[in-house]
């Protein structure tokens, strides 16, 4: 059997684009300040069918993230996040995962 | 190497999350949330996690240095903490000696959990009070008025765990990082609304039912305006307000005029949106109200805003239920005579009390006992009315602080002021003009405790690691100060022991520094009375036991007889800011932006950490919003550095176009200042070319009339695009 894939999901309509779990990628893997594996693309609010609207969304570098989940501790990204809306695992998990209320991001890491 | 975990609190700004630092041999390796807190429960914030870098980081200021060249020249020596302290224990002598006490002036900033030390050592030179914190633009303007109105010394009572209407008002999401787990669960298994009201979209409104923008500056009005339709629509609790309030006939009577269609034109949002907010509110209760900076501090109108605010959180009662505006007992700066030395009659507006134009401004020296911080500033290069030869910043970067900054440094730079001391974690600004300069700990380093957030609970604060170098914690700093001017009144050994008496005399709790350091979570009494409900009813709200609340009248005053000796109308009454669109049209004729400066990013905290890498990347250049119409007729692009002008000041920023601001307003971050951030090559910009209160104007006739507020959230400006040649 094939090794499941990696994916991250992020609760979009509960996430506020605070980029902590930016800042956490960096803690974690302590990369280069020239290099960057996890980016928060905060977008700006825009007008809607008239109404303003917003909301963000994560850059992760997948390979990463897999190489994260083999760690004996869970990714810091996921642990600082004020309203725990980020997570990184197994597509499966993170489908069920997608049950819940809300708005949904959700990246899977394909073959290649 | 072994990995020790350390649990402690995150005292890097107001949200006191929980921690967990996980060291290796005095170094850190890792931090996170710490899940079991029962304030935070495990919620955390980027700012907080690049404590790591903090405290390693061989940039930072760890050892005192003493000026040896000219004044703001650069040229220092290290010396010992000893010399130090005899430096500043001798001048205090000197001062006291040629002139008085009042003629030196210690000014803490934000609170790195010592207020109530910094008030002690301020008794100990002679000056009782808070010194020149900048209170006139921090919360108080928010708790002064909940006294008034409502008998509570707090500065919201908010219970967003319980509410099905919650409103935030004038608060940005990095407020409310720990609480706001709370609103999504109220949201997604209650049904909870919520509504936001905010000049700026901030994330909060992403996920709100309602979002109302109000122009800055006219929150009092919206106030009115939502009170109107309360009252005309009789959407209130009859029996609570016959029972427990006085002058609702009054209120009832001056809100009136109030109607929607006037408060639209006001406050520029639409009347539909006021009255299907008014509805909401009233409706779907309990309903909370969850105020930071935005809607009453910081504004001309400040007191009369929050007094209009805690009218309708009146309105919207009964009070004190869950999900409703609580009674939080142990909150606040409150603290005790006996560690502030500050005597419970004490009367701050007697002209003994020494507070520079307190008698100007009586409602700050009632409420803020400090200085009037222009003033102050101004009475060093004038002398008058009594000269002002020494300044001691703690945790206070006044160049990036207070309004009307070129004051600032004109008074910083003056020879009239012999002595400027600053105690902080890098050479800011202003400690770049200090005579000393005194090294900081950081949240991580520090053996202390500070329970204003808690609601009655104690979480232990205790270090995780040493501080490098001979950085000193606040308290500390105020024990071997005060010790060495007068040793009675300092007896303790060291912060351990200075933690465990206050948790004593504050709380009665007896503990050893291992019970204090490992017990963690700690219930008081105040906890049990705090998960009371309607106090009022069982007397537990008054002293005297008696039922009612801690009014003169004993009910919420929407008429109040002390809010008008302190020199104010006894009702709400709305009053355009003193500068605005409306009130000065000449003036918005060269300046037609109505300008709100200092809304929150999540990196940095106020002027600090600008040159943190971790922080730091997420903000590199100093910015400003514009709307999208008015970027396009001022012909300003996304990323166009441009030039912010007030009648006093010009500064620059680079531009950030969208929805996110209402047409016709400029707003702009705090931070405007940054340090040079070498791990990222980014540059330094100097407090004169980007900070925001150079814009702000200064002293009499600009600010709140009795509190001295400066307008940082609301007066006017011009924006244009720089050339590249002008960059
Ligand atoms: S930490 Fe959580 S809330 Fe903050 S940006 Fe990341 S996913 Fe969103
Ligand atoms: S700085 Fe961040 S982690 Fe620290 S208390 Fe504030 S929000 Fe919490």
């Amino acid at each position: 059997m094939s090794k499941p894939r990696t994916g991250l999901l992020v609760r979009t309509d509960a996430c506020l684009g605070c980029m902590a779990c930016q800042v956490a990628c960096r803690e974690e893997n302590g990369f280069a300040y020239s290099e960057k594996w996890f980016e928060m693309i905060r977008q700006k609010p825009k007008t809607v069918d008239g109404e303003i609207r917003n909301y963000h969304l994560a850059a992760p570098q997948l390979d990463k993230c897999a190489f994260c989940m083999e760690k004996d501790h869970r990714p810091l990204c996921t642990v600082v996040c004020p309203t725990r809306c980020i997570h990184i695992g197994n597509e499966d998990a993170l489908l069920e995962a997608m049950q819940g209320k809300g708005d949904w991001q959700l990246m899977i890491k394909g073959d290649r | 190497m072994q990995t020790e975990r350390k649990r402690t609190v995150c005292t890097g700004c107001h949200c006191r999350c929980g921690a967990v630092v996980y060291t290796q041999d005095n170094e850190i390796v890792r931090i996170e949330g710490d899940a079991d807190s029962p304030y935070s429960h495990g919620a955390f914030c980027g700012s907080g996690i690049t404590e790591r870098f903090v405290h390693s980081d061989d940039e930072r200021l760890t050892v005192p240095l003493k000026r040896v060249g000219e004044r703001g020249e650069g040229k220092w020596e290290e010396i010992s903490w000893d010399e130090a302290l005899e430096m500043l224990a001798g001048k205090v002598r000197d001062v006291i000696d040629r002139y008085s006490a009042r003629s030196i002036v210690v000014a803490q900033g934000t609170s790195r959990t010592s207020n109530d030390w910094g008030q002690r050592l301020k008794a100990t030179i002679g000056n009782l009070g808070w010194g020149m914190a900048p209170l006139h633009v921090c919360l108080i303007p928010n708790i002064m008025p909940h006294v008034l109105t409502l008998g509570a010394g707090q500065m919201h009572g908010a219970d967003v765990a319980h509410a099905k209407t919650i409103v935030l008002w004038g608060v940005s999401a990095i407020n409310l990082l720990p609480e706001y787990k709370e609103i999504l669960r109220q949201k997604d298994e209650a049904g909870a609304k919520v509504i936001v009201i905010d000049p700026r979209f901030n994330d909060l409104a992403n996920n709100a039912d309602l979002y109302l923008r109000p122009r800055p500056g006219t929150d009092g009005a919206l106030f009115l305006g939502l009170m109107n339709i309360i009252i005309k629509e009789q959407l209130y609790d009859k029996e609570f307000i016959d029972s427990w309030t006085y002058g609702f006939d009054e209120l009832a009577e001056m809100v009136l005029e109030w109607t929607p269609e006037k408060t639209s034109e006001t406050t520029w949002i639409p009347a539909e949106l006021i009255e299907e907010a008014a509805r909401t509110m009233a409706g779907e209760k309990p309903t909370t109200i969850y105020p930071m900076l935005g809607p009453s501090c910081m504004h001309t109108n400040a007191i009369q805003s929050g007094r209009a605010l805690t009218c309708l959180t009146a309105l919207l009662g009964p009070v004190d239920v869950p999900g409703g505006f609580m009674y939080t007992p142990g909150g606040g700066p409150a603290s005790s005579p006996e560690l502030t030395l500050i005597p419970p009659d004490w009367n701050f507006n007697a002209p003994e009390a020494n507070l520079l134009d307190g008698d100007k401004y009586p409602a700050f020296a009632a409420f803020g006992n400090a200085n009037v911080p222009y003033s102050t500033f101004d009475a060093v290069l004038t002398e008058q009315p009594w000269p002002i030869k020494m300044m001691v910043f703690v945790a206070n970067d006044a160049l990036n602080c207070y309004e009307a900054s070129p004051k600032v440094f004109e008074a910083l730079a003056s020879p009239n002021l012999e002595f400027i001391a600053v105690k902080d974690f890098y050479l800011t600004p202003t400690a770049k003009m200090a005579d000393l300069v005194l090294p900081s700990s950081s949240w991580s380093e520090r053996d202390t405790i500070d329970e204003e957030m808690f609601k009655g609970l104690i979480i232990s604060n205790p270090r995780a690691v040493d501080p490098p170098g001979q950085c000193w914690d606040d308290w500390k700093f105020y024990l071997e100060w005060g010790r060495r001017l007068n040793p009675e009144l300092w007896p303790w050994a060291d912060e351990k022991e200075m933690v465990l008496w206050r948790v004593k005399l504050l709380h009665g709790i007896e503990l050893t520094w291992d019970e204090y350091a490992e017990g963690a979570y700690f219930e008081t009494d105040a906890c049990k009375v705090g998960a009371e409900f309607k106090k009022y009813e069982s007397g537990k709200l008054r002293p005297d036991g008696q039922p009612g609340f801690m009014t003169p009248s004993g009910r919420i005053e929407f008429f109040s007889h002390v809010t008008e000796s302190l020199g104010y109308e006894p009702l709400p009454v709305y009053h355009e800011p003193l500068e605005s669109p409306v009130s000065t049209p000449e003036v918005a004729k060269d300046y037609p932006f109505v300008l709100t400066t200092g809304f929150r990013l999540y990196s940095f905290f106020h002027s600090a950490w600008t040159n943190v890498p971790g922080q730091r990347e997420l903000y590199p250049y100093p910015f400003v919003l514009i709307n999208t119409k008015d970027a396009a007729e001022k012909g300003i692009f996304e990323g166009d550095w441009v030039e912010i002008s007030s009648p006093r000041a010009a500064i620059k920023a680079k531009a950030q176009v969208s929805e996110e601001i209402g047409a016709g307003v400029i707003a702009l971050p705090r931070p405007g200042w940054r340090q040079a951030c070498k791990q990222l090559n980014l540059p330094g910009y100097n407090w004169d070319e980007v900070g925001i209160n150079t814009l702000l104007p200064g002293g009499p006739g600009t600010t709140d009339k009795s509190f001295s507020t400066a307008p940082m959230r609301s007066t006017l400006c011009q924006i244009k695009r720089l050339e590249n040649s002008d960059v």
